[in-house]
């Protein structure tokens, strides 16, 4: 099936919108779009970052899950504290595969699972009491740790604690970094605004300490701004941020530590990847410290040489030079790996449901394949997330926001995509209905994906899911009709 | 009679503990045509999701009132009342499960208030079983969490009337608990249809959890498990199996309703319990023991004299929910081992009588510190505690929520004489694959050393 015009993937937008009774019909209607590059500004045909629906499964998580499972969990050298009851941070435990250096349980703390496990008392009788108890017993565990932070769960905000009172008289005990972070699940509709929440607390408590304090800076300082190092996707960045000559000095907050936290404000300029998690702290820095922010993506061979130059074109002509060379050294790599799989994958439609950057960044890297991305859209985008999304998509191709299961299931039914890529929650669903599927989150516990060493890695998995002998014995030999009947007809 | 060693930090360390609310949406996943409803935060939900997927590698029903600020402060009635309607709609379940959270709890929900105000609001929707569940994540585990499901269950679904104990003389009720995975029931099911009887398993993951290709492409409820209409003929039958100390108070509940006499089993595992299982069967049906199970017991009797070389005083840390900390510890003592560590994330009768001196209520920081201090030689516990092992060096045997670093821990046979046969191969296997007996090499104290040969001759002399 050819791609579908845009009167037809309207009409399909409708026959999906029909089951609902009409006021959840218009409703949802709102989030179902047709892609059309004559839009200039997004809210004029999709409405994002609004409340999900009571009973209507949505995949999206919690300010808690922004602010623990993305912004700060990955920062290695700090203590994160699930600070609540037990269940947030241990459903969640080991699902990011943020990677760093370092000794878990010495001077790093990653993988580990802190929580005050909190119980009928606590709740009661409150928790500031115990968490001063819990941030001796951290210090004392613990001594490395470089500081903590208090991630609030849900009932912290009803109790009434004064978590920040605790944080402010331990951290001049200390004398460490000590951040309370108000993600209290129940805050906002989606873990968008936990990231805006872990932004802030950064912004509040971490990000002028060295403020006038001397910095051995060069002129191309850069640092990398929100990338999880996600199987080990800020390394493969940094590598070629490094290789045209430009020294990163702080990684957010894949590998990171709160020491190039702090330091971030000293860069000349701040690359953003993850723009819908970080980029509150970006524009904060540009206000306040005068730091300019670029948006960049390292998917695919395409968008990697766009990006590199883009980044090249705010220094001098000795980076322009390199970033040319570096692009030249891996082109031939690069064609070898297209030449490879794209025979293999050229013409497969791709359907995406993810968050952050990826429904639009992997585009680029898809295309680079020879396959199609036919639908794509967000878990907890705003707007500005859909105005660059537009441009990405070919036209007339699908846009959903905060999509339901009902309503991807129909989607897919319908437009029979060769793979989809989105998260853990819908991957066996799609799976069991005998069509290939890649977790889009966490790589399905592959990658890197970012830059050129991940396009490799990127394009055999692709190649392996979608090609895999396993698709073509969906049907047990006594259902399969359409063989039976060649059989007769052979004997 | 072990003593309770009480938690006594204020700091959980890679906790052991999974929470109540989860507990008890996994009950209600064994339930056929069922969906879970979560009162909290979408968090709540996506996350419970995610660990049950990881888990399973199943698509997991699971739904969400998806409190938020304001009916988090003003309140949340309405997100109840809505989303059920919205459930009862749209996938027209047999049964719709409401465990409560940390969240609804705090703020004080009455969740079978709201019930009730469901079916006023919504009377055509009546005919569809709505059963909540106070479930905070700040008591209990998972266990408890699942035990609480069960019994609400039976509250709403058994009815009051009609109660006529061994008039469906072939059918035996089954309560099961938390420690039985989808392939341990499977074999449960065998094991008492061997003798003739027709077994009722509540909950029934084995029938909607088992990793199977379904024959529908996609479902948003649950695709098997113990159906609604078979709650009616409880108090039909002529016997209830109860499966698991975690259900004590269910099953007191079923007794008094419907009369029916009971037999409760703490464990499954292990030539004991499971002759008290085969015992009972043989009891209730009058059948002899089937040649097959008698084959099979005779199988492990050979397995226990095959492996006690390895197991005899072999040093095993356990940390798990109490019932499966139970079996297991009684397992690997009537091998001959020691328990060096016993970790339970939380409280319950069972475990003053774990067979060893104290069980520690814990995480898995207070396992690691155990298991060290008293050189235990094999962990038992979930995935989580894989780092555990590999700083002891020891290697681990993974039972338990969750298992997400291997592939078919939720299938996996514990019980009866064939899962307690490959329970005691796997844990033999593990302890001679990381262990060399090695002792010093001994050299003759007359031995020519090479030394000796090289040095010249005077300077040997000297000396």
């Amino acid at each position: 099936m050819s791609a579908l015009t845009r009167e037809e993937t309207q009409a399909l937008i409708q026959e999906v919108l029909e089951v609902y009774p009409e006021k959840a019909q218009k409703d949802r209607a709102k989030h179902l779009a047709v892609n059309n590059h004559d839009v200039e500004q997004s809210k004029k045909c999709i409405i994002s970052n609004r409340k999900s629906l009571p009973g209507v499964m949505t995949v999206r998580g919690c300010a808690y899950a922004g602010s623990k499972g993305v912004v700060w969990g990955p920062v290695k050298d700090m203590v994160h504290i699930s600070h609540g009851p037990v269940g947030c941070g241990q459903y969640s435990r080991a699902g990011r595969r943020n990677y760093y250096v370092g000794t878990t349980g010495v001077n790093t703390f990653g993988t580990m699972n802190f929580t005050s496990d909190f119980e009928e008392r606590d709740i009661v009788f409150g928790g500031d009491k115990k968490l001063t108890k819990i941030i001796d017993e951290i210090e004392m565990l613990f001594p490395l740790n470089k500081g903590i932070t208090v991630q609030s769960e849900c009932p912290i905000g009803l109790i009434g604690d004064d978590v920040e009172a605790v944080v402010k008289r331990k951290a001049t005990e200390t004398g460490k970094a000590i951040v309370p972070v108000r993600c209290e699940g129940f805050r906002g509709v989606s873990q968008s605004l936990g990231h805006h929440i872990a932004n802030d607390s950064i912004r509040d408590w971490v990000l002028a300490k060295r403020d006038g304090q001397a910095f051995d800076s060069t002129p191309y300082d850069v640092t990398i701004i929100g990338d999880y190092n996600i199987g080990g996707d800020a390394w493969s960045s940094r590598i070629l941020l490094e290789e045209i000559g430009l020294r990163v000095i702080a990684q957010w907050s894949g590998d990171g530590t709160i020491a190039e936290i702090e330091n971030t404000s000293k860069a000349k300029l701040n690359l953003i990847h993850c723009y819908r998690s970080m980029n509150y702290i970006a524009r904060h820095m540009e206000e306040k410290y005068g730091v300019p922010w670029l948006e960049y993506n390292f998917f695919g061979p395409t968008k990697i040489a766009e990006s590199l130059r883009k980044i090249a074109a705010c220094f001098d002509d000795q980076i322009k030079e390199k970033a040319e060379q570096v692009i030249a050294k891996y082109q031939p790599i690069m064609a070898a790996i297209i030449a490879k799989y794209k025979p293999r994958l050229t013409g497969k439609k791709v359907m995406l449901y993810v968050g952050g950057l990826r429904p639009r960044h992997i585009i680029g890297a898809y295309e680079d394949l020879g396959m199609e991305v036919v639908g794509t859209g967000y878990e907890f985008a705003h707007n500005d997330d859909y105005d660059r999304t537009i441009k990405e998509m070919p036209n007339a191709t699908l846009l959903y926001d905060d999509v339901t299961g009902f309503e991807l299931e129909e989607f897919v039914k319908r437009i029979r995509p060769n793979l989809i890529g989105s998260g853990i929650k819908e991957k066996y669903i799609f799976q069991k209905m005998g069509i290939p599927f890649r977790q889009m989150h966490s790589w399905d516990y592959s990658g890197p994906y970012h830059g050129y060493d991940g396009f490799a890695i990127f394009a055999r998995d692709m190649d392996m899911t979608i090609n895999n002998p396993c698709w073509n014995n969906l049907t047990p030999p006594w259902l399969a009709k359409s063989k039976d009947d060649t059989l007769h007809k052979a004997a | 009679m072990a003593k309770i060693n009480k938690r006594n930090k204020a700091l959980a360390v890679n906790p052991l503990k999974v929470s109540q609310s989860v507990g008890a949406a996994l009950a209600f996943l064994g339930i056929h045509r069922a969906i879970p409803m979560l009162h909290g935060s979408q968090g709540c939900t996506a996350f419970g999701k995610v660990f049950f997927v990881r888990h399973f590698r199943e698509p997991i029903p699971l739904q969400t009132t998806a409190m938020d600020q304001i009916s988090t402060v003003m309140n949340a009635d309405d997100n109840v009342i809505e989303g059920l309607k919205t459930i009862a709609e749209k996938n027209q379940p047999a049964l719709i499960g409401l465990p409560t959270t940390g969240l609804s709890e705090t703020q004080g929900t009455d969740i079978h208030r709201l019930v009730k105000a469901f079916y006023d609001t919504y009377p055509q929707f009546r005919l569809i079983p709505v059963v909540p569940v106070n479930s905070p994540d700040y008591l209990g585990c998972l266990e408890s969490g699942f035990a609480l499901a069960v019994k609400a269950l039976l509250e709403h679904l058994v009815p009051t009337t009609g109660n006529r104990p061994g008039r469906r003389f072939r059918q035996i009720n089954v309560l099961v608990g938390s420690a039985l995975t989808p392939g341990d029931l499977e074999h449960l099911r065998e094991l008492i249809e061997a003798f003739g009887l027709q077994p009722i398993i509540i909950p029934d993951l084995a029938d909607s959890l088992d990793g199977h290709l379904p024959e529908v492409d996609f479902s948003p409820i649950t695709v098997g498990g113990t159906p609604v209409s078979a709650f009616t003929t409880l108090g039909e039958s002529v016997a209830t199996l109860v499966i698991g100390r975690s259900l004590n108070s269910a099953a007191d509940w079923l007794k008094e309703r419907t009369q029916v006499p009971d037999f409760r089993f703490d464990s499954l595992m292990g030539l004991e319990a499971v002759d008290h299982l085969v015992m009972t069967l043989a009891q209730i049906s009058g059948q002899p023991v089937p040649e097959k199970i008698e084959r099979q017991r005779a199988q492990l009797q050979d397995a226990m004299l095959d492996t006690h070389f390895m197991l005899g005083f072999a040093r095993i840390a356990i940390a798990a929910d109490p019932d499966l900390l139970y079996a297991l510890s009684c397992l690997v003592k009537a091998m001959g081992a020691e328990i060096t560590a016993a970790v339970a994330p939380a409280n319950a009768p069972i475990l003053e009588e774990v067979p060893t001196a104290e069980v520690k209520l814990g995480d898995l920081e207070d396992v690691e510190n155990q298991a060290r201090a008293q050189g235990a030689q094999l962990l038992i516990s979930n995935s989580h505690a894989v780092g555990v092992a590999e700083r002891l060096h020891i290697p681990l045997l993974r039972v338990g929520f969750p298992q997400y670093d291997q592939i078919g821990g939720y299938q996996r046979l514990w019980i009866g004489y064939r899962g307690t046969r490959q329970t005691l191969f796997d844990l033999a296997n593990l302890l001679s694959s990381h262990q060399s007996h090695e002792i010093p090499i001994y050299h003759s104290r007359y031995a020519v050393r090479p030394e000796e040969v090289i040095t010249p001759f005077a300077a040997t002399h000297q000396s």
